[in-house]
């Protein structure tokens, strides 16, 4: 997903169009100054909405509202401790809410507005916004203290969690100002040179606390999978195991008299089993017969087969690529160059595997209706619920749940593991939960999508790369799951394509790129009928992975240290290459391991810079690829929370490593064939390295993280196992048969 | 599979409290805890014992409460993460929450109940021996690093 800058290179109408709509929208505050009514009308007893973020009750209670979804990824923390920071609030006495799902307040500029919380992007985006609207709930609250006082609000200051009037020693708590304040119906402006300077931070950097561990410990932390209503019922549903696939006949006499049924109930091409108890939904569903229709040529889907007509596209020359990043003249610097070498990359479908199953809970009622979801997409929750309910949009009330993982399968537009529960509710006219069985959710999926890639580097007689063209055969999910962002953004294949640029959209190089100015990337488009989406690290991860593989080998054609290759090619970026020197530093680059190899990746991603390297071993005979130690060095500007971005990184480098080392779904005849974790395991204790984090710290402004450790990790596996073993893998993931054939 | 006619009475032992439920015998522990009796901090996430996520401890073992029939548990005393201790206090919990542990968190009941289960037989595990108590609960967020950093705090307290 895009970064504010993560885009190709001018060159269509289509992506001019994208520029125009992403640029300068990015730090507008163009935000309504009045308060949304829906939050003026639910102020409680006493409490002042000071503006859209920040309420302050008598007794000094500050809530924030934080807009970003919370999924593990600690935003819950970092948003609010921004607002608070500008505020100069009393953290200790700070809660924090999500946000309503209101796009014209909260949303993101670049996603339509809508809150949408993908691509890395939370900090990034709303760390502006958040601090201006902090500052301005500071001075609104001076304001009123300098009114009061008759003094001139130049003499006020702050301390945490009051007004100060330094010349008499007066002080108001935030508390005591709200009883009186009166808020100005145009939000004071704030400029950027009143907000605070890094120096001054109080909290920004030094509170290490993410919310919510106790409830995360003690098991009373409340997911959506865990709400009980009155009355309440269970549903388990049957759905089209092949997209796009109609009932032909379904026989539920079987389940009808299993104990605990309720009803069975029918809609479009889904089989409720609604009962007292999921367990007894569960069961009785195993009764229920459904034949489904041919859809066409996805019924005939195989994966393997399909894998090859990919390498196929791609390798096709003659083919037209869609040019998402090109500069210079790539064609005419390879048809010039006295070599051109080239190697083939490919990556598997892999599953999101969030451990709690997708899930939702419904009510309907007086033409309401209340939706208790963990989704990374609100307004779609709501659109999705309000249609399969009846009910008009703006009676539906969002619950917004913590999520037990979510790595970009809850944002999808369909909403399928919300829409069942909407209908079954009006229907049954009770409360209803819809719980997914893990087969359910594999079955179900929406995976990362397969790809076969080709690059191709043309070598001048210098030794030195002239010309670079990187083709990408896969299916972009948007047209088929996000078509209103595929609307928007003319179409781009953004998804597929996130991690195969080296310049900005508009053209103009990314200093922390690698310097290649003949190049280009090309979109080798596939269509599969298949149910794909975006997954932690998107398109970067397989794309990033060919790259830095790719690097790895070109380095070896020309004799040179990987590293020092790497640092050349970064020439532009005193960052990039600090963080190619310190992790290098870190592992101790260059120095012999007995029995185990060392291997480097470097990356941009959502305008961070990582690298990383992995120590790893290969045990030959068992086909086994063990990563022992994992050393990780990323510059992401303002760590707002660092101790949360160490664990992020490190988070996301095991789930990269997991990705690489043995996650592959494959489909045959349409159906997914992986139907639980014996079949699809992700990475376990016994195969998780260490992994040591450093950041670089610097005063630039916040970029990505969350996606910033997967997109790495993988390359620095695959080039470990070369220096182990002198043979490449180039095929995501590294299963056991995969390593034996390499090793042949 | 189970007919209506084979609900029975089954008594169960939880936390210390006697719950008594109208239920299929055949009805895994954990959707009698979940939906039954409304403890819902134990956690579904595959319903076939390879995640970890519905760990619980029968008799001070850890077992997967998603595949134990709760006609298995007769005289048993089960306890869940609602039970471990009284305050949110024991060393593994204070442990988790120093070190902050939880990312999404949905799996660290699981994980906690399993650590505590490892505690309680082997008070000092070498990491070997926490990969192997622990590698039956996965951690999709990758917290697996903190978790056994967790284990060592909490063992090294407890004799401390």
């Amino acid at each position: 997903m895009p970064s504010d800058t993560d885009n190709p290179a001018a060159g269509t109408t289509s992506r001019r169009d994208f520029l125009r709509l992403t640029a300068g929208l990015t730090f507008c505050f163009g935000f309504p100054a009045a308060l949304p009514a829906a939050l003026a009308a639910a102020e409680p007893d006493g409490d002042r909405q000071i503006n859209a973020y920040v309420n302050i009750a008598p007794d000094g209670t500050v809530t924030i509202y934080s807009p970003s979804a919370e999924m593990g990824q600690g935003t819950l923390s970092s948003l609010p401790l921004i607002v608070a920071e500008e505020l100069d609030a009393d953290w200790s006495r700070c809660r924090v809410l999500p946000s309503p799902p209101l796009g014209d307040v909260y949303g993101d500029p670049v996603f339509l507005n809508m809150i949408y919380t993908v691509a890395s992007r939370s900090v990034a985006v709303y760390f502006d916004r958040l601090r201006l609207f902090g500052a301005r709930a500071r001075r609104v609250l001076m304001m009123n203290a300098a009114e009061h006082w008759g003094v001139p609000l130049a003499e006020l200051q702050t301390e945490p969690g009051r007004v100060v009037h330094g010349a008499s020693g007066r002080r108001l708590g935030y508390g005591e100002i709200a009883v009186f304040a009166e808020i100005p119906p145009e939000l004071p402006e704030i400029d950027p040179s009143e907000l605070k300077s890094p120096a001054e931070f109080r909290l920004i950097g030094k509170v290490a606390e993410r919310r919510d561990m106790a409830g995360k410990v003690d098991g009373s932390l409340e997911f959506s999978i865990d709400v009980r209503l009155p009355d309440m019922v269970y549903a388990a549903v049957v759905r089209p195991p092949i997209p796009g696939a109609n009932i032909l006949a379904v026989d539920e006499r079987g389940a009808r008299d299993m104990p605990g049924v309720i009803d069975i109930l029918r809609q479009d091409q889904q089989v409720a089993v609604v009962a007292r108890s999921w367990f007894e939904a569960l069961n009785a569903r195993d009764r229920v017969e459904v034949r489904w229709d041919r859809v066409g040529a996805v019924n005939d889907y195989d994966s393997e087969r399909a894998m090859e007509g990919n390498v196929a596209a791609a390798r096709d020359l003659s083919r037209d690529g869609f040019a998402w990043d090109s500069g210079g003249d790539a064609a005419a610097a390879l048809n010039a160059a006295a070599e051109v070498f080239e190697r083939e990359y490919r990556s598997d479908f892999m599953y999101h595997a969030g451990i709690e199953p997708l899930n939702a809970v419904v009510r309907v009622r007086n033409g309401t209706a209340e939706v208790w979801a963990g989704t990374q997409a609100p307004p779609y929750t709501v659109e999705t619920v309000a249609q399969m309910a009846g009910v008009a949009p703006d009676k539906v009330t969002l619950h917004r749940s913590l999520m037990g993982g979510a790595f970009g399968r809850r944002s999808v537009f369909g909403m399928d593991f919300v829409a069942d529960a909407a209908w079954i509710a009006r229907r049954i006219e009770r409360p209803v939960k819809v719980v997914w069985s893990r087969e359910d959710d594999f079955r179900y999926g929406h995976f990362r999508p397969m790809t076969a890639q080709l690059l191709r580097a043309g070598i001048g007689d210098d030794g030195t790369v002239r010309g670079w063209q990187h083709r990408v055969a896969c299916e972009d999910p948007l047209k088929r799951f996000e078509p209103p962002l595929y609307e928007a953004w003319g179409g781009i294949p953004l998804i597929a394509m996130e991690g195969s640029g080296h310049a900005a959209m508009d053209g103009s190089p990314w200093p922390y790129a690698y310097d290649l100015p003949d190049r280009v990337a090309e979109y080798v488009a596939v269509e599969t009928g298949l149910r794909i989406y975006a997954m932690r690290g998107v398109g970067a991860l397989p794309n990033r992975f060919a790259i830095e593989a790719f690097i790895d080998e070109l380095a070896e054609r020309f004799g040179v240290d990987p590293l020092a290759y790497r640092l050349g090619l970064l020439h532009r970026s005193d960052r990039a290459r600090a963080v190619v020197k310190t992790v290098a530093d870190m592992a101790g680059w260059g120095r012999p391991r007995d029995g185990r190899g060392l291997g480097l990746a470097y990356s941009h991603h959502a305008d961070s810079m990582v690298a990383c390297v992995v120590e790893a071993s290969v045990d030959a005979k068992q086909g086994r690829l063990r990563a022992h130690k994992v050393w990780l060095a990323a510059d992401v500007g303002i760590a707002i929370q660092p101790g949360n971005v160490v664990d992020q990184l490190e988070g996301g480098v095991l789930f990269g490593l997991s990705n690489a080392m043995m996650e592959r779904i494959t489909i045959r005849d349409g159906v997914v064939q992986q139907r639980n974790f014996n079949e699809y395991d992700i990475m376990r204790m016994d195969d998780a390295p260490s992994v040591e984090v450093r950041l670089l710290h610097n005063a630039a402004h916040p970029t990505g993280v969350g996606e910033t450790g997967t997109v790495v990790a993988p390359a620095a596996l695959a080039n470990a196992f070369a220096a182990v073993t002198g043979r490449r893998l180039r095929h995501l993931p590294f299963t056991p048969d995969r390593v034996r054939e390499a090793l042949k | 599979m189970a007919r209506a006619d084979s609900t029975t009475t089954v008594t169960l032992n939880v936390n210390d409290s006697r719950h008594t439920l109208d239920i299929d015998p055949q009805t895994p522990l954990l959707w009698a805890l979940r939906d039954h009796i409304g403890l819902t901090g134990t956690k579904f996430g595959c319903g076939i014992a390879l995640c970890g996520a519905c760990t619980v401890h029968v008799d001070g073992k850890p077992v997967r409460a998603c595949v134990t029939p709760v006609g298995s548990l007769n005289g048993r005393r089960v306890v869940t993460i609602e039970g471990l201790s009284t305050k949110s206090d024991h060393p593994l919990q204070r442990a988790w929450r120093e070190l902050q542990v939880p990312q999404c968190g949905y799996c660290q009941s699981g994980q906690i109940m399993s650590a505590a289960a490892l505690l309680a037989r082997t008070p000092k595990p070498t990491n070997e021996q926490i990969d192997a108590a622990m590698k039956g609960n996965l951690c999709r967020c990758g917290t697996y690093g903190k978790i056994r950093a967790a284990i060592h705090r909490a063992a090294n307290e407890r004799t401390d």
